[in-house]
């Protein structure tokens, strides 16, 4: 019932207490190119969301005040370039440690296949990060490979791929406590909240 | 005031100083004969109670005294006249006289206002004892109290008077013997209707000699008025149908005799206040009707706006309440219009300001009370754009005697400019409906017309503040029409203003100016214009989003309509609004293929119904055949179709308008366009857009880092389309290669010539429209490892090579013939011994853990069932 229960209570105290570090995942926003905003159920659920200690972004969002509206979420946001961000501010890749950690973090479009866990493996390594997320292909993922974990939050607006004909808006919620992990993914799916959890640990 | 300190002045009253000398006096003789009254009441001497009291009552005689120190003077006085009644009673209660005696007794005193005093006192113990009726002798009383008419004197006993009979007004629920509530408020409204006229006449007494101090003090007194308006409201036997038929018809007889500003401000204001605000609704009418009639330095528009404001907070709480409290016999929004007009109309000192500010309020009445009556609202706009274009146009020039020089006003004579007040009356009008109505507010037909009265800036605000109501409310926009209002309402966002309109207002003509320096690049754009700028047109690009459609071909048409918006915007805009439009239309595009089939099908249709009813078989019903004939027809008529060609050509025309200012974002657009167009299978359209990605790299990206992102896009890109013609798929991919190949610098040759390689090796032989060329992979990398070796200088190289070494494992793992595991051990064994040779560092220890997880990868496989087979071979 935990994961349903997180539905409600986004970042709640008790979440804070029990999960230990917060980390919000999201990305591809591509406001307002491709989408007017962040869908009214999650943005309710964001609103909500407190003790959530990161925000990482997997980039495309497009607008300024996208930039804004993610610094209001959390003490501390991490922002990658998308293929569409102008702003130079913004770096290519980052390599973060939260908890126990090493988390790699970069856009996707700058390998190819797009989206392919194999290509990805190669950056995964250069990185060497124990988590990788990256976005761009607009589908969410949570893959295991080799006792590291990538990670795709999909796009937060749902907002169009020119290779998925329905694109499910999505987003995750990390929580890390010391070397092990659950990561809580959020569906919107007819206009409904969906909330499915996976769990796991650094190999030692 | 002139004149030394405690002088007189010459005919008036006494200055500040003296007066408190005065009243002093008049204190130590209130204390002495209150001394003596106490004493002559402690030995029940009825006779010399009363000459104490008469003596004390006579300081209450002066005229030296200003309100102000009169007033103190009376509370003093007030103190012992308690006491004095109370005697009264306990001396009646002893049975020594009777109070109706006491009553007859005391009128033989002398002096008018000594006697009064005593009258009401002995009158109040004839009530509290039940001698005789109430209602006789109120009614006796506040008649007799017309004995004093100076304004001063007068007031006070009036006050005295309220007071002493406060407790003794019959009222609904009283024993009829006493009288009833008839009696009660035609006492209140007789004694306020003397007390207003004595107040009145405090302005006209010359006594006090600055109108302004007279208008001073009797601010001070109002209350001795109020409080019986006051007391009105209490009377709990005064429904709804006294007050309209008795009480405020006299109140308002009262407010338009007087002919006095600061009666009629207060009164009006009171009534207001102290009376329920159902009553309000049942009288608004006769409240109204008296609003135009107050004099012109009245403050009408207060006096609405409090009216107003009431009534839509009553109306507000009801509803919340689920109760409907408007008035359903009378519309109260026409009643308030009428007068909101008749009061501008009749008016002339009105200034504009103050008049926009009555019609804001009026507006914001309508939009608590009545936020479905459109037409309200829109009556509102418009009467607003006529009166300030009345209010404007220049007076017709007058000759000598007066009359007009010339028949006819000319119309197009130079209006005066709006003051800066009235702009931001101006703009608070428009932005007031916004909240609540946002869309909505294209149905006003006058919303435009009061927005063009504004200079360029401030509609671009209002403009503003509309693109934000209409994305917050997120309703559809559904046909062209609605589109068309909302852009002519949108323009100030939409694009620059022309000279002439500019030229109307200099904050905008500025603002351009600033623009075009910034883009020669003269000057630095000012920081908070660019960025309120950018903001603008992200608002406006949202809106992109909202455009909605069950049709495809109708969604088109509203593009279409929309782009052409947009073209007007320059340079400047189009980079933030026309990006939205394309990824529209590339979600609209598989619509308007299915779109197209459906038409054609319909046309199928129509054409079979045609051909059966015009010959029609055996025993058909011929009538019914023509009919569906004609029904299909209908239908088809009715499509607005456009093939998914137009649509391409739609976003085609786009990206070519936006490539020579921003070709990357083109050169990504055409990229996006080309996957498209790839996956509904136009492949001649697809390789017509990546023509056009040639093009713009060739041609306009000269930088080499926007270079490498070009080309990793379009590799990218490549990978996801499936159904161009084997031809056409190796030039693009030569040309792709090529281009990878002679980039500038040599770490992105190498990295891109590896990343190239993708294209030649697509899937397996056995996968559908695969493209597989092993050789061509190798011959790649081979390359790359090449290109790596000559990056020697920043110790790159091996970085490069752990790089190309891990796209051989990719390749290996993928099952490419050509790629062996020779080749695996053969880089292993070159990156170990550059290894060893690089400097200790940062560099050296970060490729040291990229190719340690490399190989760390490799002993995994080696270590699986699956493909230990397959990887034993490499050396690592």
């Amino acid at each position: 019932g935990l994961g349903l229960g997180l539905g409600l209570g986004l970042g709640s105290r008790a979440m804070a207490r029990n999960f230990g570090e917060l980390v919000l995942v999201l990305g591809d926003l591509h406001i307002p190119h491709r989408a007017s905003g962040i869908p009214e159920k999650f943005q309710a659920l964001l609103k909500a969301a407190q003790h959530v200690q990161h925000v990482i972004c997997t980039g495309n969002l497009v607008s300024r005040d996208e930039y804004d509206e993610l610094r209001a979420l959390a003490p501390t946001v991490h922002v990658v370039k998308g293929d569409f961000d102008e702003n130079a501010n913004f770096p290519d890749q980052k390599v973060i440690q939260i908890g126990g950690f090493k988390i790699g973090i970069f856009h996707g479009h700058q390998v190819v296949p797009w989206g392919d866990v194999n290509a990805l493996a190669q950056v995964q390594r250069q990185l060497d990060c124990d988590i990788l997320i990256t976005g761009h292909t607009h589908v969410n993922e949570v893959t295991e490979y080799e006792g590291k974990w990538f990670i795709n939050p999909g796009s937060i607006t749902g907002s169009y791929s020119a290779t998925t004909t329905q694109v499910t808006p999505s987003f995750m919620l990390l929580a890390i406590q010391g070397s092990s992990a659950c990561i809580y993914v959020y569906e919107l799916k007819d206009d409904e909240v969906e909330v499915s959890k996976s769990e796991f640990s650094k190999s030692a | 005031m002139s004149g030394p300190k405690g002088a007189k002045a010459p005919g008036g009253v006494p200055e500040d100083a003296e007066q408190a000398a005065i009243r002093d006096r008049a204190f130590k003789t209130v204390r002495d004969k209150g001394f003596y009254l106490r004493q002559a009441a402690d030995e029940s001497d009825f006779k010399s109670v009363t000459d104490h009291a008469v003596e004390m009552l006579k300081e209450l005689r002066t005229s030296e005294l200003t309100p102000k120190f009169y007033y103190e003077l009376y509370m003093e006085i007030l103190n012992e006249m308690r006491y004095l009644e109370n005697f009264f009673v306990a001396f009646v209660n002893s049975g020594a006289k009777s109070a109706c005696q006491i009553y007859e007794d005391v009128q033989a005193t002398r002096e008018i206002v000594p006697r009064l005093y005593l009258l009401v006192t002995a009158g109040s113990v004839v009530m509290r004892l039940g001698e005789r009726p109430n209602h006789e002798v109120l009614k006796d009383l506040v008649d007799m109290c017309k004995g004093v008419q100076h304004a001063t004197r007068g007031l006070f006993l009036r006050n005295y008077l309220t007071i002493s009979t406060r407790d003794k007004l019959p009222d609904a629920s009283s024993d009829p013997a006493i009288g009833t509530v008839t009696d009660g408020y035609n006492f209140v409204l007789q004694n306020f209707g003397e007390t207003n006229r004595l107040w009145v006449r405090l302005q006209h007494q010359h006594a006090i000699k600055s109108k302004a101090k007279r208008f001073k003090i009797r601010q001070d007194l109002r209350m001795l008025v109020g409080q019986n308006i006051d007391r009105l409201s209490r009377l709990e036997g005064v429904g709804v149908a006294e007050y309209k038929e008795v009480i405020l018809p006299k109140i308002l007889e009262h407010v338009t005799k007087c002919r006095d500003m600061l009666a009629q401000s207060y009164l009006m204001d009171i009534i207001i206040q102290v009376f329920p605000d159902d009553f309000h609704f049942a009288t608004l009418v006769q409240f109204l009707e008296v609003v135009p009639t107050l004099k012109d330095r009245v403050n009408v528009r207060t006096i609405l706006e409090t009216l107003m404001t009431r009534l839509s907070a009553y109306v507000l709480a009801g509803r919340e309440g689920g109760e409907e409290r408007l008035p359903t016999d009378t519309d109260s929004f026409a009643a308030l219009n009428d007068t909101v007009m008749r009061v501008i109309e009749e008016r002339a000192s009105m200034k504009l300001p103050e008049i926009l500010q009555l019609q804001a309020s009026l507006l914001e009445y309508c939009m608590k009370c009545y936020p479905t009556r459109l037409d309200y609202v829109n009556h509102i706009l418009g009467m607003t754009a006529t009166v300030i274009d009345n209010k404007l146009r220049p007076k017709p020039e007058v000759d000598e005697e007066g009359n007009p020089k010339e028949a006819e006003p000319n119309p197009d004579a130079p209006r005066a400019a709006l003051s800066e007040d009235a702009i931001e009356h101006v703009e608070h009008l428009l932005s007031v409906p916004l909240d609540k109505l946002a869309l909505r507010v294209l149905q006003l037909a006058q919303y435009g017309s009061l927005l063009e009265v504004l200079p360029w800036e401030n509609r671009r605000a209002v403009a503003v503040s509309l693109t934000r109501a209409v994305i917050d409310e997120a309703l559809p926009i559904s046909d062209v029409e609605a589109i068309d209002k909302l852009f002519g309402l949108l323009t100030p966002l939409l694009r620059d203003p022309t000279d002439d309109e500019a030229a109307a207002d200099s904050s905008a003509a500025m603002a351009l100016q600033q623009a075009a320096l910034s883009a020669e690049g003269e000057v630095s754009p000012d920081e908070d214009a660019a960025s309120n700028f950018e903001t603008e047109q992200l608002l406006v690009a949202r809106i992109v989003h909202l455009l909605k459609s069950d049709e495809a071909g109708q969604l088109h048409a509203m593009y279409l309509r929309t782009r052409r918006s947009f073209g007007f915007g320059g340079v400047r805009r189009i980079q933030y609004t026309l990006v939205p439009l394309v990824f529209a239309e590339l979600q609209l595009i598989p619509r308007l293929k299915e779109a197209e089939a459906e038409t054609a099908r319909l046309k199928e249709a129509a054409a079979a119904a045609k051909a059966a009813a015009e010959e029609p078989e055996e025993g058909a019903d011929a009538g019914a055949l023509a009919q569906a004939a004609e029904e299909a027809e209908a239908e088809l008529a009715g499509r607005l179709a456009f093939p998914a060609r137009k649509g391409f050509q739609f976003i085609h025309e786009i990206v070519t308008a936006m490539a020579p200012s921003y070709p990357e974002v083109a050169l990504k657009m055409f990229l996006q366009a080309a996957v498209s167009a790839d996956r509904l299978a136009y492949t001649d359209i697809a390789y017509e857009f990546m023509t056009q990605v040639f093009i713009i790299y060739e041609e306009m990206l000269s930088d080499s880092r926007a270079q490498v992102r070009a080309l990793q896009t379009m590799i990218g890109t490549m990978l996801l389309c499936r159904n161009f013609a084997e031809e056409d798929f190796d030039s693009i991919v030569t040309n792709l290669a090529q281009h990878c190949a002679t980039l500038l610098k040599k770490p992105d040759q190498c990295r891109m010539v590896s990343m190239v390689s993708h294209l030649f090796w697509t899937g397996q032989p056995d996968v559908e429209g695969a493209h597989c060329d092993g050789r061509r992979v190798l011959e790649c990398l081979q390359r790359a490892l090449k290109i790596a070796d000559v990056c020697m200088a920043s110790s790159m190289n091996v970085h490069l090579f752990v790089e190309i070494l891990n796209c051989y494992i990719y390749y290996f793992e993928s099952e490419v013939p050509d790629i062996t595991d020779t080749y695996l051990s053969g880089l292993i064994e070159l990156i170990k011994e550059h290894l060893e040779n690089m400097e200790p560092g940062q560099a050296r220890s970060a490729v040291q853990t990229f190719f340690a997880n490399t190989i760390a990868h490799l002993k995994n496989k080696q270590s699986l069932p699956d493909t230990a087979a397959k990887f034993r071979n490499v050396a690592v």
